[in-house]
């Protein structure tokens, strides 16, 4: 599976600015969860509505721009509110991601905001925004930069090595009987 | 008269065996016995023919065990342990996959020196630990 070389370089990970592929892996996974959860709320308020009123909602004809922009709001509530207050979406949890400061201090708070709102601007531009996680030293892209952060691992694979190995060193094992 | 010399001749009896029975290395009596030639004129299939399993295994109460044992604890605990290790291999995998693109994108621009650094206080951090 993984090579000797290869675990000796991300058991040492901690701390050091994340690369692209964790990154865009962490991503995607929040676009999944941020949309499923989006999904689930309009389901609920077409629901609640058709309960209420008595008729189906359709949010596909005529609303489609006020669905937009509920979307863009939910988008933005969803990274910001989590960096905000936690320094890391679900997606950078699962991944052992975590959003500092430029300097690797914890995050404020308004800088988490403010990186949400910085955020689609690496988007519009055609994607350039987020050369910079490849290109840069520091792997920060265009709203990192804006916003004064990076990203960096906050998994610590050494101490879940030695935490496994005791828990393996602490079972009987199958062999011996 | 009769009795205590009987009493007395069970007690030398008694003392008599003590002794020897002190006198004697279990051990080494145990090494001299060849287990594997007694193990070897045992016949298991003769022996287990005449033990009725279907009568042995009736006797056991299953639901006792069953109550018992927290199988849904266990089951947790596995599936929590499988969870974490599949986690641990995702975000290792995804660490090595950011390590050898980083290698190629400095080739790329022929930087030299350090791949992947860490923010000061970070450093730092690392370094007093």
């Amino acid at each position: 599976m993984t090579s000797s070389a290869g675990r000796a370089s991300w058991t040492g990970a901690l701390g050091r600015y994340a690369g692209a592929a964790s990154r865009f892996a962490a991503y995607a996974v929040d676009v999944i969860v941020s949309w499923a959860a989006y999904s689930l709320g309009l389901a609920g308020v077409s629901f609640a509505i058709m309960i209420v009123t008595g008729r189906s909602v359709s949010w596909h004809l005529g609303g489609t721009i006020a669905v937009g922009v509920v979307f863009a709001v939910w988008e933005l509530t969803y990274f910001g509110y989590c960096w905000a207050a936690a320094g890391r979406t679900p997606g950078m949890a699962l991944f052992g991601l975590r959003v500092v400061r430029a300097d690797g201090a914890d995050l404020d708070p308004w800088r988490g905001v403010l990186r949400a709102l910085a955020f689609p601007l690496s988007i519009i531009l055609f994607g350039l925004g987020f050369v910079g996680i490849l290109t840069q030293r520091e792997h920060r892209a265009l709203h990192d930069l804006i916003a004064g952060t990076a990203v960096v691992y906050s998994w610590d694979a050494r101490a879940t090595q030695l935490r496994r190995l005791a828990q393996t060193a602490g079972r009987p094992r199958a062999d011996l009987g | 008269m009769r009795a205590a010399s009987e009493l007395l001749a069970q007690r030398v009896m008694e003392r008599v065996l003590d002794l020897v029975i002190q006198s004697l290395d279990v051990n080494e009596l145990a090494g001299q016995v060849d287990l594997n030639a007694v193990i070897e004129k045992i016949d298991l299939n003769a022996l287990l023919s005449r033990v009725d399993m279907q009568a042995l295994v009736e006797q056991i109460d299953i639901d006792a065990i069953v109550q018992d044992t927290d199988i849904g604890a266990a089951i947790a605990m596995s599936s929590g342990h499988v969870a974490s290790e599949a986690v641990d291999i995702l975000r290792g995998q995804a660490i090595a996959l950011d390590d050898r693109i980083d290698h190629w994108v400095r080739r790329l621009l022929r930087r030299s020196g350090p791949g992947l650094a860490a923010p000061p206080t970070l450093l730092k951090t690392q370094a007093e630990t």
